[in-house]
């Protein structure tokens, strides 16, 4: 049986005009930043300013099956 | 890395809130405080209302870089330009896009508000249960075919992996429950699937057999959400808890972890990492055939929601010429009728007797003037290849003489185009899936097509028709015939389940979500709407 695998990676963020400016998260998965539903988890790596807020409009209530 | 030269999509809704703005895509929204959008230099609102791309974004402040990340990584930003090919990894970031924007479709549905309540109505458990078991029935078979169908090894061997463990699922994990199936509600044979749940198994098939980028984004839409374990786990226990039956769902919860366990959608996720290129055209068409396969996904919940809110449960397969209504349950055209038993011995016979007993019934009379109106011609029109498919899997020299013949007959019908199966691409896709579902039995599509003939003639018949305005000829005449000749006088059950599962069809391809709506478009680049013709002209 196959493991699921835990992917470590550093992410880089960087604009092509300003190579200067990054962004660095080191120790997650590049897929959680593309989750919706991870969108909080999401704003805090990447750290929005104080007074953005988030809120999950549908919950994912199920899976689907295939 | 920040995409140059985007634009924010138009599936992210942008509004006032009380104090700044708020913004809103798939299952998220996000409010962003004044402090964004009151710098009377920065070019974030111009953003907003895309009439600025992210390349004017270049030399804005920290925080609005941020959300720029943040909003591309989420998919929420589009490429201004058409591209004449596309590398895979650029169809991810495409394809992410996608994925979100129908989570917000299909997790906003109706059916989720009443999955919340309290006291969720029986009959709604019973269609969602019906309907998961379904998904996973066909989940192997189409994944088989995806394994013969791709140009590309790897993508053959991933689904050739996932048809084996997905296969005995159904049976392992998501058989219809005693407790909520039982034979008092005269469940002790199988239960049919609603039209819907056919229709996006077949549209299934269909790209797995002729679209195998199509194919993978939905596969991999389904398989994402094995992250949702939580709140499928969460949903499970209420379920459990208000029925008071205690690991009801235990199979299901063994399910999601034996997916992660084997690595489901990192198998399909790493396709994208291999070094192909992607026309724009095929692309396009791959986008289209995915939506339109995700809009038949949400019609699913659509359908169960609605029967189950008027108390219908999934229906039961017949088993002998006396029919009740848990055998017609759901089925439109015999509302009304709680018992009726089937004189006819024929298959042939059946059609006719079954043509009456609809013309009969409260709302059948609507449904075969609709059918006969708008429905028929659009199935006229695909006779002629379908025939030719059907054709191509005879065996005996009686059902090739007969199946070739009627090609024969109507082979000029090809050139004849409807103007109208461009407006409704997704009822001709179910009447096209459905009809080419049949062409392996000979007997079956021959069956098939006399039944929609006969319903249409009925139709036509109610409507006072002149002999000038019955343009919905579907050969049936010739196929009455082959139908003599091919279909087994003994096998009167088999028939009857045939003609039910074809008629529900016609209902649902009839019906306003199918028949009345179009496919959300999904844009690969700024304002193609405006500027694109469709890639696929396929039916």
């Amino acid at each position: 049986m196959k493991k699921a695998q835990c992917i470590k990676t550093e992410v880089v963020f960087s604009t092509k005009d300003q190579a200067a400016q990054e962004v660095r998260l080191t120790g997650i998965s590049p897929d959680i930043l593309s989750r919706p539903e991870q969108i909080r988890k999401v704003m805090e790596l990447l750290g929005m300013p104080e007074g953005t807020e988030a809120r999950i409009l549908h919950t994912t209530e199920d899976v689907i099956v295939r | 890395m920040l995409p140059t030269k985007s634009f924010l999509r138009e599936t992210v809704h942008v509004s006032p809130s009380n104090d700044g703005i708020e913004l809103r895509f798939s299952v998220w929204g996000i409010e962003l405080p004044q402090t964004f959008t009151n710098d009377p230099t920065s070019r974030l609102t111009a953003f907003f209302q895309r009439e600025a791309s992210t390349s004017d974004l270049c030399f804005e402040k920290e925080q609005i870089q941020k959300l720029i990340l943040l909003l591309s990584h989420q998919g929420c930003l589009v490429p201004e330009s058409r591209q004449d090919t596309y590398h895979l990894s650029e169809v991810k970031r495409l394809y992410i896009s996608f994925c979100n924007e129908w989570y917000g479709r299909y997790y906003s549905h109706a059916i989720w508000e009443a999955m919340r309540g309290r006291e969720i109505p029986i009959s709604i458990l019973r269609q969602w249960i019906s309907r998961t078991y379904f998904l996973s029935r066909f989940a192997g078979v189409t994944a088989s075919a995806a394994s013969l169908n791709s140009p590309y090894p790897t993508v053959r061997q991933a689904f050739k992996k996932s048809a084996i463990e997905e296969y005995s699922h159904c049976q392992d994990y998501y058989y219809p429950p005693t407790q909520l199936f039982p034979e008092s509600l005269n469940y002790s044979g199988s239960i049919e699937p609603l039209a819907s749940f056919l229709a996006f198994d077949q549209q299934m098939l269909y790209i797995a057999k002729t679209d195998w980028l199509g194919h993978l984004f939905v596969a991999l839409f389904q398989e994402r959400t094995a992250k949702f374990r939580d709140g499928a786990n969460q949903l499970y226990s209420r379920i459990e808890e208000q029925l008071g039956i205690n690991g009801l769902f235990d199979g299901w919860r063994t399910h999601i972890s034996y997916d992660e366990e084997h690595s489901h959608e990192d198998d399909l996720d790493q396709l994208f990492d291999q070094d192909i290129f992607i026309s724009c055209e095929q692309l396009q068409c791959a986008f289209e055939e995915g939506a339109l396969t995700l809009d038949l996904l949400v019609a699913g919940l659509s359908e169960s929601f609605i029967l189950g809110k008027r108390g219908i449960n999934p229906r039961s397969t017949a088993t002998g010429a006396a029919v009740g209504a848990h055998h017609l349950s759901g089925l439109d055209c015999f509302s009304g009728i709680n018992e009726y038993i089937f004189q006819e011995t024929s298959a042939r016979g059946l059609v006719t007797e079954i043509c009456a007993v609809v013309a009969g019934a409260p709302s059948g009379r609507a449904i075969l003037e609709k059918f006969a109106q708008n429905g028929s011609c659009l199935v006229r029109q695909l006779l002629p290849n379908l025939t030719a498919e059907c054709l191509s899997n005879c065996t005996t020299q009686n059902e090739i003489i007969a199946i070739g013949r009627i090609l024969e007959k109507i082979s000029h019908e090809s050139a004849i185009k409807d103007e109208r199966s461009r407006f409704y691409k997704k009822a001709v896709r179910v009447f096209r899936n459905h009809i080419s579902s049949k062409s392996k039995s000979p007997a079956d599509f021959s069956f098939a097509i006399l039944l929609l003939a006969k319903l249409a003639e009925e139709g036509e018949r109610l409507l006072n028709y002149s002999i000038s305005q019955k343009v919905t000829n579907l050969a049936a005449n010739n196929f009455e015939q082959v139908v003599d000749l091919l279909c087994d006088r003994a096998n009167i059950a088999h028939y009857l389940n045939e003609a039910f599962s074809t008629i529900s069809l016609m209902e649902f391809a009839l019906s306003d979500q199918i028949y009345e709506s179009q496919v959300p478009q999904f844009a690969m680049w700024h304002n193609m709407s405006l500027q694109r013709t469709p890639a696929s002209g396929r039916p």
